[in-house]
């Protein structure tokens, strides 16, 4: 039998259960209680997002530093590349009908996104291969979609759910069907790059 | 507190490469190295530098059809590779061979437009050159390698396998791949390109 190699993949940490249901449930209360969000242009349909007015939202709570330094610390060590924090950090809110749009984060290196708010219905995040652009094969070439041919990868959340992903990996949320999605989002940039 | 959460690892948008080896054994190689060594059909090529050949598609474009014995084989293989991947069935469309003597290289390319290609190695001595795959993902990144803390699969820029005689690699075509330097004298290697096996052509 052949040896399989599977070359160049993109790294993806899902942390399950990263918030309490409690910690959640306080999460969800307080972003909305601040009430700084607005339309964005990567929001479609009924949604806001903070992005462009708060960007240290993480700081409404302190003590989830420790845990999110070390799942980042966590994701860079497996990657092979430099200890990253975070540097800026925002939320969204969407209700039925909305969908956030596909984008990447030009300015962090690791991205991620905190699911505080979603029942059952309420859209996962899609990544997208960009490697499909290239690939020299369409989907009636494919017979069956495996890891070599997915356009993209979708991923179910369930609340308290934290991702990290590589800031350039575009993604997405597919549209969303329930009402108060409220997800906290951040980028983390490398520690020599903070402080100028 | 203690929070007690699970973590799982996702590889995503792997790039697939197979490599078998003992695809041939030493005496078929024999065969076909003496075979095109004979047929002389090997010519200068742009993405070859220094002492080497190659027969292209200019002269044969069809060189493994000299071979018969490799027929069934090929198949099997193309059809591995399509059943891993999860594509429709593949059939080759054109073969050729390089032959690199020392100081030689072959430089970066990629195989448009085919679907699937591959290299046998007909002559591999130690010192002979390895094949080298790029990472095409490496500069849409936002790191650099003065920021890698480590080597891993995920931050590398190239990935080199070494090879030997009677071994087979197969690739997408649009990986784009190159030799390391070459040490030895008559490298010989057949490589190929593939194209969906459409039960109707157009």
């Amino acid at each position: 039998m052949p040896i399989e190699h599977k070359l160049f993949p993109m790294l993806m940490h899902e942390h399950q259960n990263f918030l309490t249901k409690e910690e959640a449930a306080v999460m969800t209360e307080k972003l909305i209680e601040l009430g700084d969000a607005q339309e964005h242009v990567l929001l479609a349909g009924n949604s806001t997002s903070s992005v462009d007015v708060n960007q240290q939202v993480l700081k409404e709570f302190p003590y989830l530093d420790d845990r999110l330094q070390s799942a980042l610390d966590t994701y860079t060590k497996a990657a092979g590349i430099n200890d990253v924090s975070v540097f800026m950090s925002w939320y969204n809110i969407q209700d039925t009908d909305s969908q956030i749009i596909k984008h990447a984060h030009p300015t962090g290196v690791v991205s991620g996104v905190l699911y505080c708010n979603a029942v059952p219905g309420t859209s996962g995040i899609e990544l997208q291969n960009f490697l499909a652009d290239y690939m020299r094969f369409c989907w009636w070439d494919v017979t069956e979609e495996t890891e070599y041919t997915e356009e993209t990868h979708y991923l179910p959340i369930d609340v308290g759910t934290l991702v990290l992903i590589p800031s350039n990996l575009y993604h997405n949320s597919l549209i969303n069907m329930t009402d108060k999605r409220v997800i906290l989002a951040f980028d983390a940039k490398y520690h020599s790059q903070l402080g100028y | 507190m203690t929070i007690k959460y699970t973590m799982q690892e996702f590889r995503l948008f792997p790039t697939l490469v197979l490599q078998s080896r003992n695809f041939i054994d030493n005496d078929e190689a024999k065969t076909i190295y003496d075979t095109l060594l004979e047929s002389n059909e090997a010519e200068d090529h742009i993405w070859l530098s220094g002492n080497a050949l190659s027969s292209s598609w200019t002269k044969n474009p069809q060189v493994i059809s000299k071979f018969d014995f490799l027929t069934d084989r090929f198949k099997k293989a193309l059809q591995q590779y399509a059943d891993t991947a999860g594509l429709a069935s593949l059939k080759m469309h054109r073969s050729w061979y390089n032959i690199q003597n020392k100081e030689s290289e072959l430089l970066y390319h990629s195989h448009s437009p085919s679907v699937v290609s591959g290299a046998l190695y007909i002559n591999v001595a130690p010192g002979s050159s390895g094949i080298v795959f790029h990472n095409d993902g490496f500069y849409n990144r936002n790191y650099c390698w003065y920021a890698n803390g480590g080597h891993t699969e995920y931050t590398q820029q190239e990935r080199e396998f070494p090879v030997e005689t009677g071994m087979l690699m197969m690739f997408p075509s649009n990986l784009r791949h190159r030799g390391t330097h070459n040490s030895t004298n008559n490298r010989m290697v057949v490589s190929f390109d593939t194209m969906f096996d459409l039960e109707e052509d157009y």
